[in-house]
């Protein structure tokens, strides 16, 4: 079994399982654990975007803000209703997807670049509510001391806290891997392929009986549902948000992560929500100048590897195999096109 | 009739691009729409399957009014069509692009997918069955897990044939499929236009080429400037007077 064969097989990715799941044992200091429970939460949040962008090709830009409604959403509801966590989390979704509703139905009559510039503005107004709208969120304070999630008791062996950063790591990574079954399932199945078909071309997925505005809203629904967790997980854990949490920086950070690290892929997002957030922690030094690096980054990527390093290493395996392919055929091949170019 | 079209007639601005056209089409045969660039075959096709709507006119699908139905609903209801420059889903395999053309016959919802239940694993095992059959149908079994962007234009005419076919039409409407190809190749994609026929399929296609819509063609039908001008077998229409003066500019030798 050579590396692609590696790579292909499920070995790899019952690997980095095993690894996650026993990342706690090597007892990673405070700062950095954070760093990765808070990518974990950057993943979830960017394999949502993947399904509306890198699936169904619509390009919602109002993603960060639907993030925010999440967050509020667990925040307020916890805070100032007591519910528990465990029932907050499931609205959170069910109102950034009813938000998305609103917004996305009038949006979906534009299409393209108009489609991304339109739901950016929304994203933009949803901004502005959440600095201004004391009475319910605070303005730019924000919420602060949002409560851990509520202890699960488990009978006969006792409670599961969520206080310590352990059970909230696995408490985030258990919500990424049921985000990754959703969106496994969906991408290989016939609803995927109508996702798929409209991000293709949208007058033939029409032509074929696909009803391309029902499976827009669907995708749409089911990514602003997931995005909306991913913002509540995020509030319960950061224990405070402020209006940048529905800010279109957020946007932007996750169509970076979903860009570099793959569109259209399920590894791709993890991969780009993992590795760039730790790259910025490392670039602290340089600040606010970090943006003059990932700016040309990304256009770098976008003219070269268009599909993100995931993209780019199925490409560039694809080139290896033609190359071992063309050495081994090479002569035939060469004659056989030679004559084709004479019949014509 | 399968498909009946009364008076249809659709207007840009100051440009009647078709005009008052009455049109029929009967089950199990193959009707050729030709007429001079412009004169409005492409919007027909597109009237009919609902990507325009018509100014006026009615169209009549199986006994049923479809007039401004959505191109979704069009074909679901059995119409299927191709495009003038070759449409492929252009990032997908060619087993892809051929499920997707049958996506419209299964009803795997959301649920389903996420669950597998048994509705998932029927629409799933028909669907490959249906493709497989397909890809047979129009030659492609070889290039099955090909990327259409690799495929020869033939081969992607070919494809495009598939992907309305695996819709399982009533009516399947052609839009130039031999256009941009060779003689050789226009040959092979006439035998597949036959082997619609055979297998059932009703075809309204349209054409370019003269020798091979007279050789294919059960009846033809005449556009020019949006206006029907004629209309009957290969030789009422290659005989025809007003045909000759409009289309063939007298040059035409049957």
């Amino acid at each position: 079994m050579g590396i692609w064969g590696f790579v292909r097989s499920k070995w790899l990715y019952l690997l980095i399982l095993v690894l996650a799941l026993a990342l706690p044992l090597a007892h990673p200091n405070r700062y950095w654990f954070q760093v990765v429970i808070i990518s974990l939460v950057w993943s979830i949040a960017t394999l949502s975007l993947n399904l509306i962008l890198g699936y169904t090709g619509q390009p919602s830009l109002a993603h960060g803000a639907y993030f925010g409604v999440g967050a509020y959403a667990v925040g307020l509801l916890t805070l100032k209703l007591h519910m528990s966590f465990w029932l907050a989390l499931p609205t959170a979704g069910v109102l950034a997807a009813l938000v998305g509703l609103i917004i996305g139905v009038p949006s979906m009559r534009m299409r393209g670049h108009y489609f991304a510039i339109g739901t950016l503005c929304f994203g933009v107004i949803i901004y502005t509510i959440a600095g201004n709208w004391m009475e319910l969120t605070g303005g730019f304070t924000g919420l602060l001391g949002i409560p851990n999630p509520n202890a699960i008791p488990i009978p006969g062996i006792g409670r599961i806290s969520f206080a310590n950063q352990i059970n909230q790591y696995y408490l985030v990574l258990v919500l990424l891997l049921i985000t990754l079954f959703v969106m496994h399932r969906i991408v290989y199945s016939l609803v995927g392929y109508g996702f798929m078909a409209i991000r293709n071309n949208e007058v033939l997925a029409a032509a074929v009986g696909i009803n391309t505005f029902r499976n827009k809203l669907l995708s749409l629904t089911i990514s602003n549902f997931i995005v909306g967790v991913a913002g509540g997980l995020y509030a319960v854990i950061l224990g405070s948000i402020s209006p940048s949490a529905a800010h279109f920086n957020i946007t932007f950070y996750l169509l970076l992560y979903l860009l570099l690290g793959g569109v259209a892929s399920l590894a791709g997002p993890i991969l780009g929500a993992f590795a760039l957030p730790l790259i910025m922690e490392n670039l602290q030094f340089i600040s606010e100048y970090r943006n003059l690096v990932f700016g040309p980054l990304l256009i770098i990527v976008i003219i070269y590897w268009p599909r993100g390093v995931m993209g780019g290493l199925v490409d560039l395996k694809q080139r290896v195999q033609n190359y071992y392919q063309f050495r081994k055929a090479g002569a035939a091949r060469a004659v056989a096109s030679a004559e084709t170019d004479q019949a014509i | 009739m399968l498909l009946q079209v009364q008076k249809l007639t659709k207007q840009f601005e100051g440009l009647v691009a078709v005009n008052q056209v009455d049109l029929e089409v009967a089950e199990g045969e193959i009707l050729a729409i030709i007429g001079p660039n412009g004169s409005g075959k492409s919007t027909m096709f597109n009237l009919i399957s609902g990507m325009l709507p018509p100014t006026s006119g009615k169209v009549w699908f199986r006994g049923e009014d479809i007039t401004r139905q959505k191109p979704h609903s069009v074909a679901k209801k059995g119409i299927a069509r191709t495009f003038q420059t070759t449409t492929l889903f252009d990032q997908l395999r060619v087993m892809d692009n051929l499920a997707i053309g049958h996506r419209v016959r299964t009803k795997t919802g959301l649920w389903d997918a996420l669950l597998h239940t048994p509705r998932y694993k029927k629409d799933r095992d028909e669907t490959a069955a249906r493709v497989m059959e397909i890809l047979n149908f129009v030659g492609l079994t070889k290039q099955a897990f090909d990327l259409v962007t690799t495929l020869s234009q033939e081969a992607q005419k070919r494809l495009a044939i598939g992907i309305a076919l695996a819709t399982d039409p009533k009516l399947i409407m052609l839009d130039e499929p031999t256009g941009g190809i060779n003689m050789d190749e226009t040959m092979g994609i006439t035998d597949l236009i036959r082997k619609l026929k055979g297998a059932g399929v009703t075809v309204c296609l349209i054409e370019h080429k003269m020798r091979m819509v007279m050789g294919l063609a059960d009846r033809i039908v005449v556009l020019n400037h949006g206006t029907k001008i004629a209309e009957g077998t290969p030789e009422e229409i290659s005989n025809d007077e007003a045909v000759i003066e409009a289309y063939l500019g007298g040059e035409f030798v049957a």
